[in-house]
């Protein structure tokens, strides 16, 4: 047995130390969405009088954009690790972008939401603008490793950079399938 | 033998490239994950004598009925304080922070933690959360609302002092570093095992810790959920848990022990793998029914994540809710039971020497099945109505964390004292200690179940002295000091062993995973070959062992090109590449200072500079990760 | 009865089943049973028309039927790498079927403990 074994087989460190990440993520998730059914099913009548219940258009949509922006970002993961720099560069940015606009439409939802109702109006408003806001940020976040992705690679791809754009791959999976969650549940009173 | 020249060529550049920078600097840029064990050693021992401390203030006022030591405002805090200090600042840190880091990378012949910096990034964290919260002590605003911190009594219409703000953004900040530090050992144990360590020869305690990890990563996120609500309620008026508004005070039960229960596990799986590592040292004996106990260890966590209701027994909840709670807190015993007796088979079994490790090891077992006991008690619901917000359950607790929790950590300190230090503790005064630290800890609290049953409830500041509570009260404070009497003596023995005792050398008590085939301290690099691995008992391997010195000389598995260590495949243990580890590093204390930093103006509600923080800490991870560890 | 010599595949999938099923029913039971439970019983008395105890006991036999079959495949896998049918050179798939069944027995006693309780409650009593 020597110590110079040249290709892998398990996935590299960074990237499982991504999953465990995402692990916590969706527990938080899974906290939060699991605070909406609590509250939800303990009164007859939610949204409570007088708020009106989410359009489910928008932010299906919105949703099913998110999850269209992993494809690029599944091409970009591909092509980092086959060493293709610049078809790496052209997936995040592709996906940066579909991801900005989503966010973009998301806070201007989010703002017109505010401005008909205070989160501190009852229980109903302060799970739903919280629980948006999470996954917003968590939007955010991976706009900004983008970011970071287009920096690092703008000049080479190195072994590190390659495994740091699949870690990031994979963060955004998981936001967006956590996003049709969200949505799901926030636009549950419309089922 | 005579080592070989290229041996000892070998050895040198090792030490070449492993050293880290001399001094003070040198400890605040540290990534050696025994120099981060030994920093969370140091904190997590002073945050036990300040627990300690707002400990025997208590029972200083509850000795006698009626009495006046300190009011009831001081006392809440008092309370609150011990407990969070105790769980979050003392037993958790020092098991996984200075147990699980300085062990499990020389347990499983690794170099270091998979994460080095992040590693560094948990401690400083750590040490941030716990300067925060003591900062609130100091200035007058200590928690008071008791550690599990209650709504209506959390909310800010009944605390609207910003004690409980210190609590919430205090434990969200030290999450972080416990988050980080699971996913360290995750990662650690699954890639980082010398080569031919598959999972069935891996030492018991790196099972347990990778069931602490497991249960840390799923848990954590229901107490940092319940702490946004919380300070979201506070800070801006939402309604999580308001009745009036549609909400729910249950709400925030639910999510807290959710956390709550899987904590107390994560608090005892650690102690349950020092027990499982000291015992079969002592006994010259492998443990019995290895897998099992790896099992049960596995079980007890993923069943505690289904217990958390019988925390909730009082709240009125409908019985056909709560039955599902009674039935896991009952079935959750069975994998208990099975270390049980797999601990006490190998000891009947081997041929033990009751030296001070395996001494505190027979008291957790005691204190283990009692606390267990009392523990089956509560998990009946008709008793734990009467019994609830009583003594008694002050009493079982203290049981499982301080008996069962904290003694495998005590005789760990003396089993891994000569392997840290390189000298020896005084055998003589280590047993001591134990009688004291045994009977004091027996005279604290048994009186207490008596108390409990009689209506002691839990929380007073005070009670009257008509209803009989004080001869229990009265005993259980002369436990206190006579206990503490014990742990004073044990600190003056391992600090004076540090400097004056008799040097050890690297196996001083024939133990059978691989920190002992080193030496003592251990070099920076762990080992200087990393070493071949047939069992889980590798250090009592000799063939194995044998092999090391002529693989140092033909340079196999040294890895002297660098800061390597050998990456291997998650199951099996197959060789999978060669792993770069970054040098020092100044950016995880960095971080942790702007994160503490940036807590503390959320705190004093500047949202402005909190968000600058935020800014700030983005900026420094890019710093960060522009330092990319090569492999040579 | 098919020999699981010629059958790798089915080994696999019994021998992760036998470990993941019964403890991922148990915790599909406890999820939805306590849910259900606050919900019907809560303030809003949300229950789909369903009764407790007809939910509570098709959870419960669901569970249990999951649990069981889990545990008869880590039976039966034990009992074929104990007839040498099944390739085994590292003793694993043997492994993982004690495993299994020790395993299964824990939470199928847990399923039906809990069962029991719920089934022999009073309504949304206290």
């Amino acid at each position: 047995m020597t110590a110079t074994a040249t290709r892998r087989n398990a996935r590299p460190n960074g990237w499982y130390g991504m999953v465990i990440l995402v692990a916590t993520e969706a527990s938080l998730f899974g906290t939060l969405m699991a605070s909406y059914v609590y509250l939800r099913f303990q009164t007859a009548v939610w949204p409570p009088h007088g708020v009106a219940a989410p359009s489910a258009t928008a932010p299906t949509v919105l949703a099913l954009v998110l999850v269209a922006s992993a494809l690029p970002m599944a091409y970009a993961a591909h092509a980092a690790d086959r060493g293709r720099r610049r078809a790496a560069l052209a997936g995040i940015a592709c996906a940066l972008v579909i991801q900005a606009v989503y966010l973009g439409f998301q806070i201007h939802l989010y703002a017109d939401d505010l401005s008909r109702l205070s989160p501190s109006r009852d229980a109903y408003a302060s799970i739903y603008f919280t629980l948006l806001a999470v996954h917003h940020i968590h939007v955010g976040v991976g706009i900004l490793l983008d970011l970071w992705l287009l920096a690092r690679l703008s000049r080479r791809l190195t072994p590190y950079r390659r495994t740091a754009v699949s870690a990031v791959a994979f963060y955004w999976y998981f936001v967006a399938i956590v996003g049709l969650f969200v949505t799901a549940t926030i636009t549950s009173p419309t089922w | 033998m005579a080592v070989g020249t290229a041996a000892r060529e070998r050895v040198e550049r090792l030490d070449r490239i492993w050293q880290e920078r001399p001094g003070f600097t040198g400890w605040l840029t540290t990534t050696d994950h025994k120099r981060i064990g030994i920093l969370y050693l140091v904190t997590s021992l002073a945050f036990f004598a300040a627990g300690g401390v707002e400990a025997l203030v208590m029972r200083t006022q509850l000795a006698q009925a009626d009495e006046r030591v300190v009011g009831p405002g001081t006392y809440d805090q008092l309370m609150t304080m011990h407990g969070v200090t105790m769980i979050f600042f003392f037993v958790i840190p020092l098991s996984i922070g200075f147990f699980g880091n300085y062990l499990v990378p020389l347990m499983i012949g690794a170099r270091d933690m998979a994460f080095p910096r992040m590693n560094a990034l948990s401690y400083w964290l750590y040490l941030g959360s716990g300067i925060l919260l003591y900062s609130g002590l100091a200035l007058g605003h200590a928690p008071d609302a008791g550690w599990f911190n209650y709504v209506p009594l959390a909310s800010r219409k009944f605390s609207p002092g910003t004690g409980v703000d210190f609590y919430a953004l205090g434990l969200i900040l030290n999450s972080v570093s416990s988050t980080a530090a699971a996913a360290n050992f995750l990662v650690t144990i699954g890639r980082l095992r010398a080569p031919g360590m598959s999972l069935n020869r891996m030492p018991l305690f790196c099972f347990a810790i990778l069931a602490t990890s497991f249960s840390l990563v799923f848990a954590l996120p229901a107490l940092t959920t319940d702490l946004v609500f919380l300070e979201l309620s506070r800070k801006f008026g939402l309604h999580f848990f308001d009745v009036g508004r549609g909400g729910n005070p249950l709400l925030w039960q639910d999510l807290f022990w959710i956390f709550g229960h899987p904590e107390v596990y994560i608090i005892v799986l650690p102690a349950f793998g020092i027990a499982t590592s000291i015992i079969p040292t002592f006994t010259r004996r492998r443990m019995a029914a290895f897998p099992l106990v790896a099992l049960a260890e596995l079980l007890v966590a993923f069943i505690g994540f289904g217990v958390w209701v019988h925390h909730m027994f009082a709240t009125g909840l409908p019985e056909i809710a709560m039955i599902f709670f009674a039935a896991a807190s009952l079935i959750i015993v069975i994998p208990s039971g099975i270390q049980i007796f797999a601990w006490c088979m190998t000891m009947v079994t081997g041929k033990p020497e009751y030296r001070t490790p395996l001494l505190f090891i027979v008291g957790f077992i005691l204190f283990f099945v009692f606390g267990g006991l009392s523990g089956i008690m509560l998990a009946a619901i008709p008793f734990d109505q009467q019994v609830t917000d009583t003594y008694f359950v002050v009493a079982h607790f203290h049981y499982v964390i301080w008996g069962a929790a904290v003694f495998p950590l005590l005789g760990g300190l003396f089993y891994w004292f000569p392997k840290v230090t390189g000298r020896m503790y005084d055998e003589r005064l280590g047993q001591t200690t134990f009688w004291l630290v045994f009977i004091g800890t027996n005279v604290t609290f048994f009186p207490m179940h008596i108390s409990g049953m009689l209506g002691m409830p839990r929380r007073v500041w005070t009670y009257p002295g008509h209803l009989g509570w004080g001869p229990e009260n009265f005993i259980s404070t002369l436990g206190a000091f006579f206990l503490t009497g014990g742990l004073v003596l044990m600190a003056v023995n391992l600090v004076v062993s540090r400097f004056r005792g008799p040097l050890a050398g690297p196996n001083p008590f024939g133990g059978a995973t691989l920190e002992w085939a080193t030496s003592s301290p251990p070099p920076s690099y762990n080992f200087a070959v990393i070493p071949k691995v047939s069992s889980p008992y590798a250090t009592w391997d000799e063939d194995d062992r044998e092999t090391d010195p002529q693989r140092l000389e033909r340079g196999d598995f040294v890895l002297e090109g660098g800061h390597l260590t050998p990456g291997t495949t998650p199951v099996d243990g197959h060789m999978d590449e060669i792993l770069a580890m970054p040098e020092e590093s100044p950016w995880p204390i960095t971080l942790a200072f702007v994160a503490t930093l940036g807590t503390a103006f959320i705190l004093a509600n500047h949202l402005i500079m909190a968000a600058a923080m935020a800014a700030l800490a983005a900026a420094v991870l890019v710093a960060w990760h522009s330092g990319e560890p090569e492999a040579a | 009865m098919v020999s699981l010599a010629r059958a790798p595949r089915l080994t696999t999938l019994l021998q992760a089943y036998g470990i993941v099923a019964p403890p991922l029913a148990w915790t599909v039971q406890l999820v939805i049973g306590y849910g259900f439970a606050i919900a019907a019983c809560g303030e809003g008395g949300v229950s789909g028309g369903i009764g407790l105890h007809p939910w509570q006991g098709t959870v419960a036999l669901v569970a249990g039927l999951v649990a069981g079959s889990a545990w008869g495949g880590a039976l039966w896998l034990h009992a074929a790498t104990g007839r040498g049918e099944i390739d085994d050179p590292l003793g694993r798939v043997r492994f993982l079927s004690t495993i299994g069944i020790v395993i299964g027995v824990i939470f199928l006693t847990l399923i039906a403990f809990t069962a029991a309780g719920t089934l022999t409650t009073h309504g949304c009593r206290e």
